[in-house]
């Protein structure tokens, strides 16, 4: 048994909000304290909150909806059976009042609320459910995110408000797995050909299930919805969410400080200090999931040695460059483990910055400085290797000039290069790189061999063609391992070998910022979402306008 | 007339091929595509890539697809948007009244305001007022739009209050009285619209100045001046129509002008439209919509060098009878 996770006793449903409290993410951070929480229940209903947003949806519904706006926007619109805590790992009740496992762990029957209803009134039935995952798992509506639902086998309606699930294996994400698709309402794309669910006019218009319903959408411009007055988690308070959709980083700033809108979420780094000294902002700080970090193509007939690999990542003066570039807006992670992920341990020794060590092994590996200009060479080929970075991210360009210059001081050369989003994101897929300075999300699911092991080599996430077998092995040990403390030890193993062979720098954990208006009040952003309980926002009453 | 409307449209068929061909061709150079974009490369392997590539029609050799694209454009199908997921006809029909509005807008305070300049200088040339004045339209024929919008947004927008700095309407404009609504779309369009006019404006002043000039010193002005009718009279009646002759046929030189700044200007007031389509479009390879976006401004090229044509017609008999 895996007490840490949502897995009730056998037979016995679950109240999962009890473990709401269980968090093991590190807490956010706030610049000043949130205002008293001195507005009684009652006043706190109306309003309308105005976020700013760089990118229009792609669509608003669970088939139409990838990019970051859309997914906000649909997550505020659909339901699903069960919803994450703010740990990110437990689930708490929403469609489903409650769920059980079976004895040998790999059945989950949902028990769906009997007055769940989609905005248009019609009840959320188990049909929906299956209805949802056959969608999802249709090849004709080749749906991306189809892979999550590998270890599902199968989903039954056992009647109109019990749905089972069959697991082919037992491990700790299935109540997870369970809700990848927000349920789908069956009687409104029933009829609709699964080849074209994904393009339905439903995704830019959508009738939902969640506690804001559609009211608008204009192009470009702006997305509206309503509370949904029926909600059966009860009525959110604010009366309406606006997504102003402005594409300039620059202009959205301009607005947050006039009040034109109340929320801009990842604010660029450089702006943090000043928004923080205007008494009329909150700013909240958030870790993320992603990690910056300099790769090194590891078939390289230069960088296949590990001494030089190790020699280049010692030479970086990641505290300099986190400090002065990244403003110290994160946390500076020995390796791939994030601080918000329960095998994370901040007491790892990372790589340590040695640029004598990085010469001495330089040297090891044949590389002199033979025609004395400051450069190295080895077998007459002076030692100049292209960095690439992606155009569209300052910071990455910064640390390009900042990575060029430390390891100038050891001889080495760096040729920066500078590729627009959609090449920096093929090359880097093709492997058609000899060093990168970029970033990884990581998934929520604790999992390093979806990216670490040789395995991953013919997909598009080992880009540095990382391998060796020993981090194969233990990766392998560490995805069937149901011990939450063993699970940790072995994680923790294979990043000894990944910081010790160094196939990439690792160099840090960036923040999220969030920068709220302060009327905005009780706004809890989590590294998963910033807008984890926006039912429970409210505007303060005396700082609330028609709009 | 019809018969020169009637071959200009026919020209513009193999020319509309033509510059559907070649964007096909440039756009599919670049690297990248559009499927691996549309998943989440932390959570996905190939081979969903694969299948949504199968899917969106991008698995086929180029010139499958090409052809595929030119028959579908035939038919008026521009195909489907990858990133929208939705007709590209929508996609441009939901831009095309706020692009068209942005420049329809500019092309009329471009072409007051330049010959407003162009006739103060004429009137008093060699003056100071002139000098003035050439170096105002000088300056603003060589500042680019995208910078007069940002200086513009700081003025107007950012210190004084006067005009908003975002989008096409605000948030409570449904709210609003009809005369409400007209007046805050104007109050949005202002800055814009001037931004984008200003530069061309500049030339126009110039060119009408010097048409003018010309007119003035023709035999036909002088005989007028001998009648005794006043400086002002003969510059309006008689110098102003034979100097609107080349500057019609700016318009047909203005026009493109005007839709490739639409780009930039819609982006930094965060204005929906055409040009703000085409910039996302390309950033997520979504190629239907940026051959459909691309194509549609060509095609507004050549219907606005069209239009300049007729006009010039109009105004000049010489070319109606030839």
């Amino acid at each position: 048994m895996i007490p840490w996770l949502v897995r009730p006793p056998a037979g016995r449903a679950l109240v999962a909000g009890l473990l709401l409290f269980l968090s093991c993410a590190k807490p956010p951070q706030e610049a000043s304290a949130p205002p008293s929480d001195d507005v009684p229940e009652a006043a706190r209903y109306g309003g309308t909150l105005v976020i700013g947003a760089e990118a229009d949806a792609d669509g608003i519904a669970p088939l139409g909806a990838y990019a970051v706006t859309g997914t906000d926007i649909m997550s505020r619109v659909f339901a699903s059976l069960a919803r994450t805590q703010e740990d990110m790992i437990h689930y708490g009740p929403e469609v489903a009042a409650a769920w059980d496992t079976s004895a040998d762990g790999k059945t989950l029957t949902f028990h769906l609320r009997p007055d769940a209803r989609w905005h248009d009134g019609a009840p959320i039935t188990a049909d929906d459910v299956v209805f949802t995952l056959d969608a999802c798992r249709d090849p004709r509506v080749a749906w991306p995110h189809v892979r999550w639902l590998d270890h599902v086998a199968g989903v039954t309606a056992l009647d109109s408000a019990t749905v089972r699930f069959d697991f082919d294996a037992v491990y700790p994400y299935q109540v997870m797995d369970a809700n990848v698709g927000r349920i789908l309402p069956r009687h409104l794309l029933g009829g609709v050909a699964p080849e074209s669910l994904r393009s339905a006019a439903y995704n830019r218009a959508p009738v939902g299930s969640g506690a804001f319903r559609f009211v608008e959408w204009r192009p470009q411009e702006r997305i509206v919805l309503a509370a949904n007055p029926t909600y059966f988690g009860g009525r959110p308070y604010l009366d309406r969410i606006v997504w102003k959709i402005i594409p300039d980083q620059t202009r959205l700033l301009e607005e947050v400080k006039n009040g034109s809108i109340d929320v801009y979420c990842k604010v660029p780094p450089h702006a943090v200090a000043e928004l923080e000294r205007d008494p009329a902002l909150r700013v909240v700080r958030v870790p993320s999931r992603s990690y910056v970090f300099l790769g090194w193509q590891n078939t390289h007939p230069i960088l296949r040695d590990r001494r030089v690999r190790r020699a280049l990542s010692m030479a970086v003066d990641r505290k300099r460059i986190f400090d002065t570039l990244a403003y110290g807006l994160g946390t500076l992670t020995p390796g791939p483990i994030m601080p918000f992920q329960a095998s994370y341990d901040s007491s790892a020794a990372p790589l340590a910055f040695d640029p004598a060590e990085s010469r001495r092994l330089l040297a090891e590996a044949g590389f002199r400085d033979a025609n004395g200009d400051g450069w190295l060479e080895r077998d007459g080929k002076e030692f100049s290797l292209e960095m690439m970075t992606n155009a569209n991210n300052e910071l990455r360009k910064e640390i390009v000039v900042a990575v060029q210059q430390d390891l100038a001081k050891i001889g080495v050369r760096i040729v920066p290069a500078v590729a627009e989003w959609t090449t920096f994101v093929d090359r880097l897929n093709k492997k058609k790189f000899v060093t990168v300075c970029g970033g990884w999300s990581v998934s929520i699911k604790e999992d390093l061999s979806s990216v670490w092991h040789s395995r991953a080599i013919a997909g598009n996430n080992n880009n540095c063609s990382y391998s060796n077998a020993e981090a194969d092995s233990l990766l392998d040990l560490a995805g069937t391992e149901r011990d939450p403390g063993r699970r940790k030890a072995l994680n923790l193993a294979v990043q000894r070998l990944l910081i010790d062979d160094a196939p990439v720098a690792f160099l840090f954990n960036l923040d999220d910022v969030h920068v709220f208006r302060t009327a905005v009040r009780d706004a809890r952003p989590t590294t998963y979402s910033w807008a984890h309980n926006i039912e429970r926002w409210y505007l303060a009453p005396d700082e609330r306008r028609e709009r | 007339m019809t018969g020169l409307i009637l071959r200009r449209l026919a020209a513009a068929v193999p020319l509309l091929l033509g510059v559907g061909t070649i964007l096909f061709i440039v756009l599919h150079l670049a690297p990248g595509d559009p499927a691996s974009l549309l998943v989440d490369p932390s959570e996905t392997d190939a081979s969903s890539a694969a299948l949504l590539r199968e899917r969106l029609g991008l698995a086929a050799p180029l010139p499958v697809q090409l052809v595929r694209w030119l028959g579908a454009l035939a038919r008026g199908d521009l195909g489907q948007s990858i990133a929208q997921a939705r007709p590209v006809s929508q996609v441009l029909a939901d831009a095309l009244p706020e692009t068209l509005l942005l420049a329809s807008v500019s092309l009329v305070l471009l072409f007051a305001l330049g010959l407003a300049i162009g006739l103060v200088a004429a009137a008093r040339e060699g003056s100071l007022t002139d000098h003035v004045a050439s170096l105002v339209s000088l300056t603003l024929y060589s500042v680019p739009s995208f910078w007069l919008a940002l200086v513009l947004l700081l003025i107007f927008s950012d210190a004084l209050r006067i005009f908003p700095s975002s989008q096409s309407v605000s948030l409570d404009h449904d709210l609003l009285s009809g005369a409400g609504r007209a007046l805050d779309t104007a109050r949005h369009l202002a800055l814009p619209a001037i931004a984008l006019a200003l530069g061309g404006a500049g030339g126009v002043a110039r060119h009408a100045r010097a048409g003018l000039i010309e007119a003035k010193r023709s035999d036909h002005a002088r005989t007028a001046r001998a009648k005794g009718i006043s400086e002002t009279r003969i510059l309006i009646t008689h110098a102003l129509r034979n100097a609107l002759l080349p500057i019609v046929t700016l318009v047909g030189l203005y026009l493109p002008g005007l839709f490739g700044g639409a780009v930039l200007v819609e982006t930094i007031f965060a204005r929906p439209g055409l040009g703000r389509v085409l910039v996302t479009a390309i950033l997520q390879r979504d190629y239907p919509v940026v051959l459909g976006a691309s194509f549609f401004f060509a095609l507004l090229v050549v219907v606005g060098s069209l239009v300049a044509d007729v006009l010039y017609a109009a105004v000049d008999p010489r070319v109606r009878e030839a």
